[in-house]
């Protein structure tokens, strides 16, 4: 993963952008052999990351299929970010959700958020990835601390 | 026509001997004849007296015959009275005799009847006396046993209410255990609602913020998030 890349995907926080990416360098593939110039990008999101990849000129290139190549090699990396699913008990701003996936992501592999809220989980948050349900949520931490301590709190009412 | 002498005198012959016997054949028939009336009448005569001397000798019987029953009624009318008195001298005689075996059978009778009476009295007392032990015997072992049963089903009674009770004191404390969980259970329900509520609408979005931060960042730490 180069720069130029590392800085789409980091674009990417919720699934609803990688869908819009992916749709949007869709497009592009489709245009590359109608025009000769970088048509604009309508999501401003991606609008540098983008041009900065790819010259403006495309008469420049002498052979399309390369800039093809990209794409289509670039659609397959956004198709296989890891998506993380997150449950929430407050909606979260956009830099919070992006802080979330600096987190979770690794210098080498970006994630995916793909957000759910459910106010009942009290606070914290539930992951789901790779397969893997973890559970941080204060609700959880309410309950176990209840059946942990479940003969205390009895006592108390005795 | 030429006839030998010879035999016209043996068919003159011949005629005439012919004539002979047959003059002599209706001769003999007219006797017959006659002897045959004579006889008839003969047998009528005979007839008549024989069936004359038939009726008077029917009479001469009648009259023998009601001789000898009159004569016979005298008999029957002396006979009788001569049974009559053998059959009354046989009677008296017999019932003599019948008192006299009377007589003996009763006194047979009364002894062997005293006898039976002793013997039976005997043997009741005997019996009496056996049955009284019997059943001393029957009222000692039935009160024995009764004693043991009532004893044994005593302790077998005792021993159920005891097991009862101890059965229905272990219901009753499992009763009460499981009760109070399922209250412990409502009361923490209860508080972890509470809690939860409480929880939930008191805290800022910050501290959420802060929440999910120090949550993850502590998870990646422990390497759950790899």
């Amino acid at each position: 993963m180069n720069d130029n890349e590392k800085a789409i995907f980091e674009l990417l926080k919720n699934e609803a952008d990688r869908v819009e990416l992916i749709s949007t360098l869709e497009l592009l593939n489709e245009d590359l052999f109608k025009v000769n110039t970088l048509l604009e990008i309508k999501n401003p999101r991606f609008n540098k990351a983008i041009e900065a990849i790819f010259p403006k000129n495309w008469e420049e290139i002498e052979d399309k299929t390369q800039i093809q190549k990209i794409i289509l090699d670039l659609i397959e990396k956004v198709k296989s970010i890891r998506t993380v699913t997150i449950t929430l008990a407050f909606h979260p701003s956009q830099e919070f959700t992006r802080r979330i996936a600096s987190i979770l992501s690794n210098p080498d592999e970006q994630v995916i958020l793909q957000i759910s809220v459910k106010p009942e989980i009290i606070g914290g948050i539930i992951l789901t990835l790779d397969g893997k349900y973890i559970d941080l949520s204060l609700e959880k931490k309410l309950e176990d601390a209840f059946v942990n301590h479940r003969d205390e709190i009895s006592a108390l009412f005795k | 026509m030429y006839i030998n002498p010879v035999l016209y005198i043996f068919l003159v012959a011949s005629v005439i001997v012919l004539s002979v016997i047959l003059v002599s054949l209706v001769i003999s028939y007219l006797f017959s004849v006659k002897r045959l009336t004579n006889l008839e009448k003969e047998q009528d005569k005979l007839y008549q007296e024989t069936k004359q001397k038939q009726q008077e000798a029917i009479f001469a019987a009648q009259n023998t015959a009601n001789q000898i029953i009159d004569e016979a009624t005298d008999i029957g009318h002396y006979t009788k009275t001569t049974l009559d008195d053998a059959i009354a001298s046989i009677k008296h005689h017999e019932e003599e005799i019948l008192a006299q075996e009377s007589e003996k059978f009763i006194k047979e009778y009364d002894s062997q009847a005293r006898e039976l009476k002793d013997e039976g009295i005997k043997r009741l007392q005997s019996v009496s006396d056996d049955i009284s032990k019997y059943i001393d015997s029957y009222f000692k072992l039935l009160t024995d046993t009764l004693t043991a049963q009532t004893s044994k089903s005593h302790e077998e009674v005792e021993n159920k209410i005891k097991g009862e009770y101890e059965n229905l004191e272990k219901e009753l404390a499992d009763y009460k255990k499981r009760q109070i969980e399922k209250i412990d259970n409502n009361i923490s329900k209860m508080l972890l609602n509470i809690s939860k509520l409480a929880f939930g609408s008191s805290l800022p979005i910050e501290k959420h913020e802060n929440i999910v931060i120090e949550a993850l960042e502590e998870a990646k730490k422990k390497g759950e998030l790899e």
